[in-house]
């Protein structure tokens, strides 16, 4: 019978392979938020709160450009939307848990954590265990997150101006985007998005970001209708 | 002071769709509608996001040999595509744009 402590250590023991990948993004993001303009401390304060680097990232390249507040916000939480898909697919399994637990560990819902504990969860009989597995995993991944993103910020802050840093920018939006182009639906859908975004750069506000994304999703959409 | 907003919201608003199936319509399911848009996103809005940035050299439009960020970025786009590394993906642009300001040095 697996005990809340061997459950949560072997969720963090599950989560510490993934770090290999982890550590180096958090250190690249660090460094890119720094890039923005943006304060050290409200990257950092930032960061806690939304615990995603790819829309913390995005956020503060729109807002850096003058992006008005709705914008900012509909990009960012445009790209969180995927935790609803973990969301579905954890809720089952955490429906008999208190509320605490609900926000502690619906809080700690990252791509990796959920990577690393839902087969666990999934096949384990007695889920007032294995959340304890899920706080392990999710746990080991906010605080190596938190501290890498801190210790690119400290870095980044202290590297000459003059090596284009700000580089780095797109092509973790690029590193980040490859992989969920997995078809020729979804590769389609991001390249009109990018050839709108640049015909509609003009247009106040950065709205044209907006028209971009949401023409890219929609005939990416009706691409796969037709497949059909 | 309307950065201060925007996190709360940005804080608010992950937290949401965190929570969402979790504790706040646990009988519900995702709407087909969105369920089929949601694999879209990430994408559409990263791209939408890159492709300016590459396309455009002083914030004028250049699509030409000549812009080093294009290069760059296109030699990143075919690394990461090939081999969907997020470190190389990093270090090709980074060095492939470094080697062009290096040599090719424009006004």
């Amino acid at each position: 019978m697996p005990t809340n402590c061997s459950e949560f250590s072997s969720g963090v023991k599950s989560l510490l392979p993934i770090l290999v990948g982890v550590i180096p993004f958090g250190l690249i993001s660090g460094i890119a938020v720094i890039q923005t303009n943006i304060p050290a401390t409200h990257g950092m304060v930032m960061s806690i709160l939304i615990f995603s680097g790819a829309a913390l990232i995005v956020a503060l390249q729109l807002i850096n450009a003058g992006a008005p507040a709705l914008v900012v916000l509909f990009s960012a939480l445009a790209v969180n939307l995927r935790f609803m898909i973990y969301s579905a697919s954890l809720a089952p399994h955490f429906k008999r848990l208190s509320a605490g637990w609900k926000t502690l560990l619906a809080y700690l819902l990252s791509d990796q954590a959920y990577a690393a504990s839902i087969l666990h969860i999934s096949e384990s009989a007695s889920p007032e265990h294995s959340c304890w597995h899920f706080l392990g995993s999710g746990l080991t991944m906010w605080t190596a997150w938190q501290i890498s993103v801190g210790i690119g910020m400290f870095v980044g802050a202290s590297l000459p101006a003059n090596w284009s840093l700000e580089f780095t920018i797109p092509l973790t939006f690029l590193s980040l985007a490859t992989p969920a182009m997995k078809d020729r639906p979804t590769t389609i859908a991001a390249f009109i998005a990018g050839a709108i975004a640049v015909l509609a750069r003009g247009i106040p506000f950065k709205t044209g970001m907006v028209i971009a994304v949401l023409v890219g999703i929609g005939i990416g959409m009706l691409i796969e209708e037709w497949k059909r | 002071m309307k950065i201060w907003w925007i996190m709360i919201g940005l804080g608010l608003g992950t937290f949401i769709i965190r929570v969402s199936f979790i504790a706040l319509f646990e009988k519900w399911e995702i709407p087909t509608l969105l369920q089929r848009a949601l694999r879209f996103i990430p994408a559409s809005v990263l791209f939408a996001l890159v492709i300016p940035q590459l396309l455009t050299y002083n914030n004028a439009l250049d699509i030409s040999p000549s812009n080093p960020r294009l290069i760059a970025g296109m030699l990143a786009g075919l690394v990461s595509w090939r081999t969907k590394n997020v470190m190389l993906t990093i270090l090709s642009g980074m060095l492939m744009l470094w080697l062009l300001q290096a040599f090719c040095a424009s006004p």
